[in-house]
């Protein structure tokens, strides 16, 4: 507690609290444009730690990690482009209520969701940490593959209208997943020869091009039926109090399940925001609002992938192991100042690890301040004219899907995938499901062929272990309680 | 009537079915050897594909009601794709900051627009995205082959 | 418009005399491609000796992650870029294998080297309460046990084990995981009991003694392991480990490369990329240009020993 407070002190004095907010706005800036993401924030700006104290040098990471996660939901909300795969969940509820003029209020619980998910998220991390750890350590193939199987049930749930159609997304996604060198026997899928497949496709692309370009070729055909440019009509009310303390109990729910998803390495944000929507839908009362517009839809998918932010710095603070892309650049960076992640932090270094303690509570605070303050900047944004706003979201999709690997190719990609985005969307097959299959499809495979190395060829792992068996029976609960769902509105 | 609810699927089908071969193809693996091959998944995947497909098309022709329906590509949409496409090899030849200068002008013009302030806008837009990317975030944009 | 002409006319000058050109190198930024991932660990060195190189050189290195295919992506694209000294690629061990599994068209002669960076050597790691304290512990398990022992891949195929168990005519049972990053939990938890990764990737917990090192697999002891024997003083002979280094596309003039390579040969004496270097537990390894292209040869071959 001592440590703590300390903690505190230190993330308000002058050499940590101006690189915290610059941190914090500076992931916002980034989580917002497409193609930037949090992981690129925190590489670029590692060397410039290395002149710098332990603690700032942490913090400012910390900083851009956390705004990072929370700058994705703003461009998810107005102009239904996700910066990241974390919030193409935010886009099922959030865009469709900016689109019913209620954009303050949805920017306002993505602001509050978010802040309520980390905050609860850093709190079990200071609380609990080691059990965390030690529950992450049971995990592996098995486990992980259970867990993505799990999740592709959540396709089932975020197929709005047809379950067979939410389907064929999700297969398109799966078989899109496999091209590449196979993860297990590096046996060529699906490369034709072409270098740049040989690692598969890269998933930023494939999101810009399904969610933003082909947002943008879908705007760009409205603009011809409409000659007038009529400026959607929006207030700027916020949230307010009974709204939030209605949303409060699933933000609650979601940051603890953002924060075990997180604590367990190679599992984020991306599956964390889909999977607390698929649990704050399955609990909802009115179900059907979900995709139309739900409070509880954005403040789950909020809350769930900011949850990770704390849940993933589980392993590397108890095992010096990093659960992520970011946890990894924040590995390089304990390691460059001369400390040991891992156990050890705590009992040589405890200054350190308080100080990341206290200034990620500053920085989820200060993430909630710039998304409130921000409000009514961010949403000027829906006043600027479509037939400017096209172009714009078109370039910087385009300059997104090249900056994440410096490559051509991936734009091809991103602009492949907005055409074929764009068709589906005609055809009323929801976009989604592909993104999730693209992201699980592999840790489902390459899990379950680990797992039968493992086991020499033995199966028994689908039951002698309690976590995977748990995941397994949740995989069949959810498809039964979708089902039911689908029924119960069949026959209202 | 063919209609894009049954020439979508039958397309994927068809792509599923080509898939289907590739996968036959596939080369033995050299280093690991899998209880689960590196073919079973795709396969299976390719096989319930052309299930879910085909059930999508009976369905279809069991469905009676006919919704009148928008084309799918209006010309419109087409001058997006194109413009999408023109604007990626514009950068892969001049880089970003001539490309998005070009490509955005070439847009306000080709829908008319005659209020400057707009074109003063895209102008700053581009070269702001320039400024941010190359001075602040310092990742590199597209240089273009005829100046690198 | 100025920037064309200019642009042209450096192209002009670089058409009529390579070595003209080369009097006024660097006058514009360098570029230099690493081909894994920012975040990474070759990222890391790679930025930090762009850091540190900047002021020797008087002029800027920008890094650009071009990742794939293990690196045959960005290794290729580098090996392809203009020869003019503005564009430099982190190459890996990678270059060394990929073109003999047939994964990467582009080799190691598709580059003038210029410097080793660093060469570090696998450590054999178990789980602090295991059985095996030695390596030949481990060996006489895998011998009596053919292909139980558990060991956790960092890629797959893992030319550590390969090395260790042609050498050993062993078999373990490999399990592959996506880094060290997997592989290490992996052992952590139980869940296999054996991996290989270099001394910089498991510091912190060989610091913390969860992980027990059997042995490393260099010629001589590490300076940051100092306790932990080598393969060789338990009586094997197999030595291996990766290596990292910078190089140009082939074409490049002999007096850029040289000018280059002086200058990283200051970068690496630099405290600050020494510092970076000792906390990451990376041994500098600064080959000159010749030994360098040796080395990769003889590397080759070993190799192309295993993989066929």
């Amino acid at each position: 507690m001592e440590h703590l407070l300390n903690g505190f002190m230190s993330a308000f004095s002058l050499a940590v609290f101006p690189v915290l907010v610059f941190g914090v706005l500076g992931g916002v800036i980034l989580g917002a444009l497409p193609g930037l993401t949090a992981t690129m924030g925190v590489a670029i700006l590692l060397p410039f730690t290395f002149g710098m104290q332990p603690t700032p040098a942490l913090v400012m990471l910390i900083g851009v990690y956390i705004g990072g996660i929370y700058g994705g939901s703003i461009a998810a909300i107005l102009l239904k482009t996700p910066g990241t795969p974390a919030s193409a969940a935010t886009v099922l509820d959030g865009h469709t209520m900016a689109i019913k003029g209620l954009a303050a209020k949805a920017l306002s619980i993505a602001a509050v969701a978010s802040f309520i998910g980390g905050l609860i998220s850093t709190i079990v991390l200071i609380a609990i940490a080691p059990i965390l750890a030690d529950f992450a350590l049971r995990f592996n193939a098995p486990e992980y593959f259970a867990l993505a199987l799990f999740g592709l049930t959540i396709i089932a749930s975020v197929s709005a209208k047809s379950l067979l159609k939410g389907l064929l997304a999700g297969t398109i996604g799966l078989l899109v997943s496999m091209v590449g060198l196979d993860p297990i026997s590096s046996v060529p899928r699906f490369t034709f020869g072409i270098m740049d497949l040989y690692s598969g496709i890269n998933i930023i692309p494939v999101l810009i091009g399904l969610f933003a370009i082909s947002e943008g070729l879908n705007q760009l055909e409205k603009l011809s039926n409409n000659k007038q440019d009529v400026a959607p009509k929006f207030d700027y009310k916020v949230l307010s109090f009974p709204d939030f303390k209605k949303i409060l109990p699933t933000c609650i729910k979601s940051g603890l399940i953002g924060t075990s998803i997180g604590s367990v390495p190679g599992a984020g944000a991306d599956i964390s925001a889909f999977a607390c929507y698929n649990e704050a839908k399955r609990v909802a009362k009115k179900p059907e609002e979900f995709g139309n517009g739900s409070m509880h839809g954005l403040a789950a998918a909020e809350s769930g992938n900011n949850g990770v932010t704390g849940g993933s710095l589980v392993p590397l603070l108890t095992l010096g192991v990093p659960g992520d892309a970011v946890s990894a650049v924040l590995l390089g960076a304990l390691i460059v100042q001369g400390l040991t992640p891992g156990p050890l932090l705590f009992t040589q270094n405890p200054e350190i690890v308080y100080g990341i303690f206290s200034s990620m509570i500053v920085a989820n605070i200060v993430m909630l301040l710039i998304g409130f303050l921000g409000i009514r900047f961010f949403c000027r944004i829906i006043e600027v004219p479509k037939i400017i706003m096209i172009p714009i979201i078109i370039f910087l999709s385009i300059i997104g899907a090249y900056a994440i690997n410096n490559s051509m190719f991936d734009v091809g990609i991103a602009i492949t995938f907005g055409l074929l985005g764009f068709i589906l969307n005609k055809l009323e097959i929801p976009s989604s499901p592909i993104l999730l299959a693209i992201i699980l499809g592999p840790m489902a495979e390459t899990n379950l062929r680990k797992s039968l190395i493992m086991y020499e060829g033995s199966w028994s792992f689908l039951y002698d272990r309690p976590i995977a068996l748990a995941f397994i029976l949740f995989a069949v609960f959810s498809v039964y309680s979708t089902m039911k769902l689908k029924k119960r509105q069949r026959s209202a | 009537m063919l209609n894009r609810n049954i020439l979508f699927p039958a397309l994927i089908i068809a792509l599923s079915a080509i898939l289907l071969v590739l996968i036959s193809q596939f080369p033995e693996p050299r280093f690991q050897d899998a209880p689960v091959g590196a073919d079973f998944f795709p396969a299976a995947i390719a096989i319930i594909q052309i299930i879910i497909c085909g059930v999508l098309i009976v369905q279809h022709k069991n469905n009676k009601k006919t919704v009148k329906e928008e084309p799918l590509l209006s010309s419109k949409s087409i001058f997006g794709v194109v413009f999408l496409i023109a604007y990626a090899v514009l950068i892969s030849l001049v880089g970003y900051l001539l490309a998005s200068l070009i490509g955005f002008t070439f847009y306000l013009i080709y829908y008319k627009v005659k209020k400057p302030l707009y074109y003063i806008v895209a102008w700053i837009f581009v070269f702001t995205i320039y400024f941010l990317f190359g001075e602040v975030f310092v990742i590199s944009l597209p240089e273009g082959l005829l100046f690198y | 418009m100025k920037r064309l002409l200019k642009t042209a006319l450096i192209t002009a000058g670089l058409i009529m005399s390579a070595s003209s050109f080369a009097a006024d190198y660097p006058s514009k930024n360098i570029r230099l491609i690493v081909p894994f991932g920012a975040g990474g660990g070759t990222d890391a060195v790679g930025r930090t000796l762009a850091n540190s190189s900047k002021d020797i050189l008087g002029t800027s290195i920008s890094v650009m992650n071009r990742t794939g295919g293990a690196g045959a992506v960005g290794m290729s694209f580098g090996a392809n870029q203009r020869a003019d000294g503005y564009t430099l690629t982190v190459v890996t061990r990678e270059i060394a294998s990929l073109p003999q599994m047939g994964l990467m068209q582009n080799t190691a002669d598709d580059f003038k080297l210029i410097r080793m960076v660093n060469l570090d050597p696998a450590v054999i790691l178990v789980p602090a309460d295991s059985p095996f304290n030695t390596v030949n512990d481990l060996v006489a398990e895998a011998k009596s046990n053919p292909g139980k022992v558990k060991f956790a891949s960092t890629a797959a195929p893992n030319f550590y084990l390969m090395a260790l168990e042609k050498s050993q005519s062993i078999k373990l049972n490999a399990v592959p995981y996506n880094g060290s990053a997997e592989a290490i939990p992996s052992v952590l938890g139980h869940h296999t009991q054996v991996t290989m990764v270099t001394p910089g990737e498991a510091i912190a917990q060989l610091r913390s003694g969860q992980l027990k090192a059997l042995g490393v697999m260099s010629s001589e002891r590490i300076s940051y392991i100092p306790d932990v024997p080598t393969l060789k003083e338990q009586g094997l002979d197999v030595v291996t480990g990766t290596w990292r280094g910078i190089g140009a596309p082939k074409d490049t003039p002999d007096e850029i490369i040289e000018l280059l390579g002086k200058a990283f040969d200051q970068a690496m004496a630099t405290a600050e990329f020494k510092d970076f270097m000792a906390k990451g537990a990376m041994t500098i390894h600064p080959l000159k240009a010749q030994e360098f292209t040796d080395f990769v040869k003889e590397d080759t071959k070993l190799l192309g020993k295993l993989i066929n």
